[in-house]
């Protein structure tokens, strides 16, 4: 209609600026029709006639109307707009064509319905003004004639990378914009890692193409439960409990009742975990402990049990890599007299694989016992003063140790050892310990969870003491006897009461309580742990757990589990003289292995000028070396990239060595799986394609409205554009309005009786 | 809010403290209450026992004597911070397992009910330690070797050698000597009962570790008693002393 009365497109007027091609001036238009209705009016009010004031009033306004149209006619006005130069633009179409687009939805794939789209929808309303490009992306871009065929399907989505591909190779022709059909699904890496995504999006925009998406496919998939996500340690130590943390995406109630995770080692089942599902549909995450003991590689598999509607089964399985490491953790021990609990903890750990335990135990004011140590010179004279002696060692616990047992160096260091070694510090209590062993004045103190204080009473006292797991405590892979909480508060509960126990104060705000002691009255910390510098501190506010051991029946093993966890987390949180890494664990349908690692001196400074070698074994045996460059702008780190092209498990072996002398060696493996990655994540990914067009300009379309795009594209004129001057002064709108006025005036007339 | 809770938790301290007062020797007699305010407490097993020379119970011999010398010498030899007063427990008593030393005299008279050997199984399989002295000759042997057997049917009596960790742990004690009780020294001997050599004995554990150390045809328990009578030999006190120095420290940390 609007085209009809006004001869152009309602964009052209939004778009376009009015002009005047006569050439006369406009203030003359405005003048002479102000003359001819002041002529107009003299002629009317001159003749007297019988109309009434308003009357004549009205018959002036009417012919003033008319004069001034036929005025503005003649001044022939017009529109400057911009026009896209029929045929010299392109708009390219994409469709995604990558495995998951296979998926089927009520008789018809997501292919096939975007190829529809672009073709019957889409592909004739641009033919006349533009020049369309065909093209297709799953991992790479390919272009062709037209969408008659399409490629075989890819095992990978990259539609990130592919379009910046497509912007590029149109830098040098005019791209009107770019259609893209799409699920969404992207498992490049470019979205990945958190810098290179805002790269991404700013090289994207800076390309000043919309890109217009299409969204295919359903937005949740009721029918379908996949495991999104697996999160867990990739290497520990034999003997230790690790916990995977698993989320699960489901359709809801309707379609099961329990998500059943099983995970298998090989094909032997290992754990098993169930929970009910929330009626609505979306994502739970559960919680799986693995214990493993056997040095090695471990595969594991968590498979979540599909359901009969459930038809892509491949998503419903993800494997993780557990690398068992044969390496034990150093922990040393200072105890400043003879103590039960030193004798029931070495006992606790005496057998466990993770953690070699040393002790040095002062059993006269001029001796000291040592035990688990690999000379008879080793630490003779009591506690380290070195770095390289005390660095040497994950975790420290300090026993009744007196704070004027140790130096001002030696507090120093053992201050550093947590701070910038990135060790942890575990203090146990005792009368000649913490505020009563007057440690409040030490360095150390600073990095305690707890605050500590002169006191004029002593702190400790051989009191009876209930224990209780808080709520963090409930949830630690220290305080676990079971994975069931439930079970593991009853353990708890029904533990003897400590021998003794220590009252702290203030419990400082980063620090986390595992566990609280009950006195008569009142509950106080008991294990508390915070972050301190690159390290860790724990305080164990007694030294009475050998009560457990002593008053449970000699197979209860609660007291050896404790410590075990304890001493095997507080030694695992410390940092390592080399941390390696590769960018993930699991390559699906991806080759490219990003390998990095930090190289720290004995003195846990950066070791800038090492030289680091990485062995790549490959799944048939063979083997590649290649070097890990140093990061100029960041002193001890290494990294390289190498290609891991066979499917199974490689096996990458790292060398640090600094002159010919090695500093340390790892060991990661990776696992390479092809035709995997297009399982999962297969609901589309609406938030992906929303953001694509939103920055590019662009908008996002459902199949249902789509059709409208060439519309769009034509009215945002982006590429080669002609100016165009468009005369209105033919348009239909100004001879409908002079003849609806003068037919107006002579009906008026007509009834007033004066034709 | 701190304070209150620290003048509570003090009070409580004190009245525990004020136990440990109450639980002072009484004489002859057991103590009536024995609450412990130190690190190491000497423990004193009660045993059903006698023999035929009409001693009375075997348990109570050089008690309280015995250790009230020995606490002092590890007091002042060790920062051991030891209760000067011994315990009493008996096998059938929880609060036995509140002692992980335990003392035992006279064994070669020791007589063990099924369930007195259970729990003294169970209470060395916890960690517990168990020292005995001063039992001679092959009749007392065969006493005591029995009652062992009840308790660890499939574990051996070993004997110790010179370069056991237990002879080394504080003292290096590489000459070991015989270790007489007063009587027969006043009789111008150092053995009794026919026992004329003494030996070390010793029962582990699974991991190696001594859980009972056996000290037989000797009497450390004299020598600790009798460390201030001229007439007893200095020698073997100090050797006595030793030797418990060094099982006490094994004891707290093997």
């Amino acid at each position: 209609m609007f085209e009809r009365l006004f001869k152009y497109p309602e964009s052209d007027f939004d778009a376009g600026a009015l002009t005047f091609t006569s050439g006369y001036p406009v203030w003359l238009l405005v003048v002479l029709a102000a003359l001819v209705a002041l002529v107009l009016a003299f002629s009317l009010f001159r003749q007297r006639s019988h109309l009434s004031t308003g009357r004549l009033t009205t018959i002036w306004a009417l012919q003033s109307a008319v004069a001034a149209l036929l005025l503005l006619l003649i001044w022939q006005p017009s529109l400057d707009v911009k026009t896209l130069r029929s045929g010299e633009n392109a708009v390219a179409l994409v469709v995604d064509n990558s495995a998951s687009m296979s998926y089927v939805h009520e008789n018809e794939s997501r292919l096939q319905k975007a190829l529809s789209v672009l073709q019957q929808d889409i592909s004739p309303g641009l033919a006349n003004t533009f020049a369309i490009q065909y093209a297709t992306v799953g991992e790479q871009l390919q272009l062709t004639d037209d969408l008659s065929t399409v490629p075989a399907p890819e095992f990978r989505t990259n539609i990130t990378g592919t379009l910046l591909e497509i912007l590029d190779q149109a830098r040098a022709e005019p791209l009107a914009a770019v259609v893209i059909a799409s699920d969404g699904s992207d498992n490049s890496e470019t979205l990945d890692s958190t810098g290179a995504q805002q790269e991404f999006w700013d090289q994207l925009a800076a390309f000043n193409v919309p890109v217009h998406t299409i969204g295919i496919g359903r937005e949740v998939l009721p029918e379908d439960m996949e495991i999104t996500n697996v999160e867990m340690a990739a290497t520990t130590l034999p003997g230790s409990l690790e916990r995977a943390t698993v989320t699960v995406r489901h359709g809801g109630r309707s379609q099961t009742e329990t998500a059943r995770i099983k995970v298998y080692a090989g094909e032997n089942l290992i754990a098993l975990q169930e929970q009910p599902l929330p009626e609505e549909p979306g994502e739970i995450t559960l919680s799986i402990d693995i214990n493993v003991n056997e040095v090695g590689l471990k595969v594991l598999r968590f498979e979540a049990e599909p359901s009969a509607e459930d038809t892509i089964t491949r998503n419903n399985s993800r494997s993780r890599l557990l690398q068992v490491e044969e390496k034990q953790r150093k922990i040393l021990y200072f105890e400043g007299e003879p103590r039960w609990e030193y004798k029931f903890i070495r006992r606790a750990v005496g057998n466990s694989k993770g953690v070699s335990l040393v002790t040095i135990l002062r059993t006269t004011p001029n001796k000291f016992y040592r035990q688990g140590i690999s000379s008879p010179e080793q630490h003779a004279n009591g506690f380290p003063v070195t770095k390289a002696e005390l660095y040497a060692y994950d975790a420290v616990i300090i026993g009744n140790v007196d704070a004027i047992s140790l130096n001002s160096i030696q507090h120093q260091l053992l201050h550093d050892f947590v701070s910038e070694r990135g060790g942890a510090l575990l203090m146990l209590a005792g009368n000649n310990t913490l505020s009563d062993g007057g440690w409040y004045n030490s360095p150390v103190a600073t990095a305690l969870p707890v605050e500590l204080r002169p006191t004029t009473r002593p702190t400790y006292a051989r009191i009876r003491a209930k224990v209780s797991l808080t709520a963090n405590g409930q949830y630690s892979a220290i305080t676990r006897f079971d994975p069931d909480p439930d079970v593991n508060q009853e353990l708890w509960s029904e533990l003897p009461e400590l021998a003794d126990f220590q009252l702290t104060t203030n419990i400082k705000p980063g620090a986390t309580t595992l566990l609280e002691a009950q006195i008569p009255g009142s509950k106080h910390p008991l294990l508390a742990f915070q972050p301190y510098g690159k390290g860790k501190t724990y305080l164990l506010a007694s030294s009475g757990t050998w009560r457990w051991q002593m008053q449970l029946p000699h197979a209860d093993q609660r007291h050896e589990i404790f410590w075990q966890q304890l001493l095997q987390t507080i030694a695992a949180s410390a940092t390592e003289r080399m941390t390696i890494a590769t960018d993930r664990q699991i390559y699906s349908d991806n080759p490219v292995v990003k390998i990095s690692a930090n190289l720290l001196s004995d003195e846990f400074e950066p070791v800038a000028s090492g030289e680091i070698t990485a062995l790549l074994t490959a799944p048939d045996g063979s083997e590649q070396t290649v070097t890990l460059l140093a990061n100029p702008e960041n002193a001890g780190e290494f990294a390289t990239q190498v290609e891991a092209p066979d499917t199974g498990s490689w096996q990458i072996d790292i060398n640090a060595s600094k002159e010919d002398q090695p500093i340390a060696t790892a060991t990661r493996w990776i696992n390479r799986e092809d035709g995997s990655a297009e399982s999962y994540a297969l609901a589309q990914n609406a938030a992906l394609l929303n953001r694509i067009s939103n920055t590019t300009g662009g908008q996002y379309w459902s199949t249902a409205n789509a059709a409208q795009i060439p519309a769009a594209i034509r009215e945002a004129r982006n590429g080669l554009v002609q100016l165009q001057t468009l005369p209105l002064w033919n348009m239909p709108l100004f001879f409908l309005l002079i003849l609806g006025l003068k037919l107006l005036e002579w009906v008026l007339r007509m009834i007033w009786g004066r034709l | 809010m701190i304070h209150r809770i620290l003048a509570l938790f003090l009070a409580l301290t004190g009245v525990a403290a004020a136990q440990t007062t109450a639980a002072s020797d009484t004489g002859r007699g057991k103590p009536l209450e024995y609450s412990n305010q130190h690190e190491f407490a000497f423990a004193r097993l009660v045993y059903n026992g006698s023999d035929s020379d009409g001693w009375g119970p075997r348990w109570q011999v050089d008690w309280p004597e015995a250790e009230n010398h020995l606490l002092a010498g590890l007091s002042r030899l060790t920062r051991v911070d030891a209760n000067s007063d011994g315990a009493l427990v008996q096998l059938s008593d929880d609060t036995i397992f509140d002692y992980p030393w335990l003392y035992a005299v006279e064994v070669g008279a020791l007589r063990l009910s099924e369930y007195e050997a259970s729990r003294l199984r169970e209470y060395l399989l916890r960690g517990g330690f168990l020292m005995v002295d001063d039992f001679h000759g092959p009749y007392q042997w065969d006493n005591f070797a029995y009652s062992m057997r009840q308790v660890f049917p499939q574990r051996r009596i070993e004997e110790l050698s010179d370069d056991d960790e237990i002879f080394h742990v504080l003292y290096d004690i590489n000459e070991r000597t015989q270790i007489p009780g007063l009587r027969p020294l006043r009789e111008g001997r150092t053995w009794e009962r026919g026992g004329n050599v003494p030996h070390w004995r010793g029962i582990r554990d699974d991991n190696n570790r001594l859980m009972v150390a056996i000290n037989f045809n000797m009497d450390l328990g004299d020598a600790w008693e009798h460390a201030d009578w001229a007439e007893y030999p200095q020698p073997y006190s100090a050797m006595a002393y030793r030797f418990a120095v060094n099982y006490v420290i094994y004891s707290m940390t093997h």
